[in-house]
């Protein structure tokens, strides 16, 4: 006798769930595409806190995760689990009230809070924690809903698709909260721990599961023949669930956590791979070759199957990343991001869209267009191959560069190219989502009025496949074996899952504790005052982690490039830590006295006024209308990142840079190389032409240095490269190759223009100019500058930068007229407005007598005003 | 702890494994759950019992399951 029982499928909650999860996708992949163009427009929607880089990325990677994968996933629990356990869903209407509290609180109340600035910057977790709270209830919810139905199963019977959507469901929501909340409670290098396990997690159990269990329900149901071996894809389902959880770390290598920690993470990710490739083998011998080239017509299938084939490449790929010695070069580069790209579309996306379109074929009443999907199918392959082939080659360069003693923005400048074809893929990525979402829109309807499964029961028999296969008795024992085993393994599934937080999030964090406790030394400043703590609550809202690390890596090109690396100690006021895991800028941990104040305030309100190619967001609207008017919030971001690194920098100041002596010019130098290496480097403070009259220059504190109006020496330029100038915007660019560095020095001397004065200009003879200009000088300007012009008079060690030294800078007539009415705003040079035209002549007649003439020289006498000529340059 | 928590994994493993090539009615048993599976898809098939553990069986082509797409958009391997 058999009895045939339809069990309903909540059709409604999947079509809503999918029409939700179209608008995630589509908006999370616009605010991407944002993201891309800002990369190569940086001023593109700069106007608005709202736009900015940083939020638009936190709401890219939120949006992908929670509006596009977790609706899709959900709609898919919604046909999936009455398949795999015989029972409908708990409630339908907590369906829908699930429905409501995921899309409007979790997701766009997510988003609109981050826009608002209300986030946390830690990665895959950046939703504020409000929304991370109703987030986790949804997942508790989600555990009434689906979990409940497996329970009514024996544990023997339920397929591996039901493990995995078993394991993700109640793994993810025993991770998140670790992922959103301990690096609130715990600071520093204890927090990076536990977000690391979360960045995993995040990937690992929420959506590789839900990957993995569409490609084992949906390929069966195309093949409609079983899959190839059921026990080798358990033992599959808990390596994930055991080994996952403890890779964690990986995402910190080479970081102050325990070295311990890390060679667990970097044991666990081989081991992941290797487990990777069990699934992925048992999943491909799934699919009979006699049928392959007939089944990968299925449109949807050939989505899955991607997915399967991508998984594996993306999971080598991630185990390879893991491995030190590989670490250490591509990490932080766009090689991750490419990496990302292809886990969260090549296999997420990718399984996400098959189930999606597997299950549209098969619902009542909706329309579905297969062309569009395979148009879609092709867009999507494209766009993402171009841009995971286009990102790993910007990793690989920008790996190198960073590896050589080049300057920064020379991996920047690199890396535009790359940035500018990635935004072509990104819409073609786009284009391909859109054509997605129109071939469930298109095409002929389904005719079909009911979707349910249709489940005929031998009354009071054991199952065919037991009668055929084994004695009652003995499979009676063995189910009940079997049971005990899998509900045992499920146990130590979840013991892992707490061995896995014990072994990397809580070990580490005791181990922490106590070093730093050890390490910390007494004298170290590690308080934040009330605006630096604001700084830094701005900082993390505005995304500025997801660019710039605060973290020197125990590494030589880190050392090197940006100084000794990051203790533990020196984080523990980090709430949360923001040690990042991206470099498009330089690293942050060393901040502290790199940059004046001005300098940080001008390259806030636009960095191109300060370095050309910069390609960082402006944030103008921290200002009242101008660089030279911060409001508090600017300032306080900047006070904020004077903090970074300033307690180790208090204990053991960074050494200053030392002038090298300048090379003798065996090879020609060339004035086009130079004008391009000032073009690129120079041109933001002292203008393309060289006067200093630029918006950047104009704004900095001493505003720029007008090399047209100044003849200077070559030692002089040569050492001002070298270190710099103390005291004002001007950095040392020794980074520079040395041939560079000479070109740019010749070019900048070639700039000055400072000719002597016309004799009919002259409104006194030579020696009465000569005698009036020594009285002028020592009257108001010997103070400063020094009774021989050296800039070393009793006052000048007061200032800085320090006053002119008269025998390397040769003023022009009008320069020094310039000068001496508006004084250098932001030095101790005042303006002298009380004095003539002619004083002004006479002084600085007297003053260009001192050039390149020896320190100590007296000064001429007004009996030998012949020689002035045969001094001037 | 990072040898002690690989060690265990793969003990665990391990015993399943050979539980698994040692005990037959377990092999058979634990490759249930995919039959099962096919039965709630509405693929149906009396010879799986003779299947061992692995690989592919030769399933009748019928379909109990209404539930698919009858348009002409309808993938060549539904029914």
């Amino acid at each position: 006798m058999t009895a045939r029982t339809d069990i309903p499928i909540e059709s409604r909650l999947i079509r809503a769930h999918t029409y939700a999860a179209f608008c995630g996708l589509l908006l999370s992949a616009l605010f991407g595409l944002m993201v891309s163009i800002k990369f190569n427009a940086p001023s593109f929607l700069t106007g608005h806190a709202a736009w900015t880089w940083g939020r638009l990325r936190y709401d890219h990677t939120q949006g992908i995760l929670y509006a596009w994968l977790g609706n899709a996933f959900i709609a898919f629990l919604y046909y999936a689990v009455p398949f795999l356990t015989r029972h409908p869903v708990t409630n339908r209407r907590l369906g829908w009230a699930m429905f409501w509290i995921w899309n409007v609180i979790a997701v766009l109340g997510g988003w609109t809070l981050v826009l608002a600035g209300y986030n946390q910057p830690l990665e895959w977790a950046e939703f504020p924690l409000v929304i991370a709270a109703v987030i986790e209830l949804s997942f508790i919810l989600l555990i009434v809903q689906f979990v409940l139905p497996f329970i009514q199963c024996g544990a023997s019977e339920i397929y591996v698709a039901g493990w995995y959507l078993l394991g993700g469901i109640t793994f993810t929501t025993l991770a998140f909260p670790l992922g959103n909340l301990m690096p609130h409670l715990l600071p520093g290098a204890m927090g990076a721990a536990f977000s690391g396990l979360w960045i995993h997690d995040a990937v690992g159990l929420f959506v590789t599961p839900f990957g993995v269990a569409i490609a084992y329900f949906v390929l069966p149901a195309v093949t409609r023949r079983p899959i190839y071996s059921h026990f080798y894809s358990m033992i599959g389902f808990w390596l994930l669930f055991m080994a996952y959880p403890l890779n964690g770390i990986h995402h910190y290598i080479l970081s102050s956590l325990p070295m311990a920690a890390q060679h667990a993470s970097e044991v666990a990710s081989l081991y992941q791979g290797v487990d990777v490739i069990l699934v992925v083998t048992n999943l491909l011998l799934s699919i009979p070759i006699a049928i392959a080239a007939t089944v990968l017509e299925d449109i949807p299938f050939r989505f899955l199957w991607t997915s399967i084939v991508l998984y594996l490449v993306v999971s080598i790929q991630g185990s390879a990343q893991a491995v030190m010695a590989f670490n250490r070069y591509i990490h932080f580069t766009d090689w991750v991001i490419g990496h990302s790209h292809l886990a969260m579309i090549g296999f997420a996306s990718f399984a996400a869209m098959g189930g999606l379109a597997h299950i549209w074929q098969r619902m009542p009443g909706v329309r579905f267009s297969r062309r569009a999907l395979g148009w879609s199918y092709w867009l999507l392959v494209t766009g993402l191959g171009l841009m995971v082939a286009d990102l790993t080659v910007a990793g690989l360069i920008q790996a190198a560069l960073w590896q050589s003693s080049l300057p920064w923005i020379e991996s920047v400048r690199a890396s535009k190219p790359y940035w500018l074809f990635r935004t072509f893929d990104g819409c073609l990525l786009l284009s391909g989502f859109i054509v997605f979402a129109v071939s469930f829109l298109t095409g002929p309807r389904n005719t079909d009025h009911r979707l349910a499964v249709v489940v005929n029961e031998s009354a009071g028999a054991e199952n065919d496949f037991l009668k055929n296969g084994a004695p009652i008795s003995d499979s009676t024992r063995t189910y009940s074996w079997i049971n005990t085993a899998y509900a045992t393994v499920f146990g130590a599934g979840m013991m892992f899952f707490f061995v896995s937080f014990l072994a990397l999030g809580v070990f580490p964090a005791i181990h922490l504790h106590a070093e730093i406790d050890r390490t910390t030394p007494k004298a170290a400043r590690l308080y934040l005052s009330a605006a630096e703590i604001h700084g830094r609550d701005l900082y993390a809202k505005n995304g500025c982690a997801y660019c710039h690390t605060e973290q020197v890596r125990f590494t030589a090109a880190d050392e090197r490039r940006f100084g000794p690396p990051t203790q533990a100690w020196e984080t523990q006021r980090e709430f949360p830590q923001m040690w990042g895991t991206r470099r498009i800028g330089p690293d942050l941990a060393r901040e502290t006295k790199k940059h004046p104040n001005d300098w940080q305030l001008v390259h806030l309100y636009n960095p191109r006024y300060i370095v050309p190619d910069s390609i960082m967001p402006a944030y103008p609207w921290m200002y009242d209308g101008s660089p030279s008017k911060p409001t508090q919030a600017a300032l306080d971001l900047v006070a904020y990142l004077n903090t970074l690194g300033r307690a180790a920098n208090t204990l053991s100041p960074k050494p200053q840079p030392v002038a090298t002596e300048m090379p003798i010019q065996t090879t020609p130098v060339h004035w086009d190389e130079g004008r391009q290496v000032f073009l690129h480097n120079c041109s933001g403070c002292h203008g393309a032409n060289g006067d200093g009259a630029s918006p950047g220059g104009e704004a900095l504190r001493p505003v720029a240095f007008n090399l047209t109006g100044f003849t200077l020496t070559d030692q002089r330029i040569w050492r001002v490269l070298q270190v710099g100038v103390r005291g004002s915007a001007m950095p040392a660019w020794n980074n520079l190759p040395s041939d560079q560095l000479r070109a740019v020095a010749a070019y900048t001397a070639s700039l000055g223009q400072a000719p002597d004065l016309a004799p009919d200009k002259m409104w006194a003879p030579a020696s009465v100019l000569l005698e009036a200009g020594r009285r002028i000088y020592e009257t108001h300007c010997v103070q400063c500058h020094g009774e021989v012009l050296s800039g070393n008079g009793p006052a000048a060690n007061k200032y800085n930068p320090r006053p002119t030294d008269f025998h390397e800078v040769l003023p022009s007539y009008p320069a020094a007229e310039y000068v001496l009415h508006h004084g250098v705003p932001g030095s101790a040079m005042a303006a002298w407005p009380l004095l003539t035209p002619q004083e002004i002549q006479a002084v600085t007649y007297y003053i260009r007598s001192f050039y390149r003439t020896p320190q100590d020289y007296p000064g001429k006498h007004a009996s030998t005003p012949k020689q002035i000529g045969e001094i001037a340059p | 702890m990072t040898a002690w928590l690989v060690a265990v994994i793969t003990i665990i493993l391990i015993a399943l494994i050979l539980a698994h090539r040692v005990w037959p009615v377990f092999r058979r048993r634990s490759e249930f759950p995919k039959y099962r599976f096919l039965d709630n898809l509405g693929i149906t098939d009396g010879s799986r019992a003779n299947e061992a553990h692995t690989g592919p069986i030769h399933l009748p082509a019928s379909n109990n399951n209404p539930n698919h797409n009858q348009g002409e958009d309808r993938e060549p391997h539904q029914s």
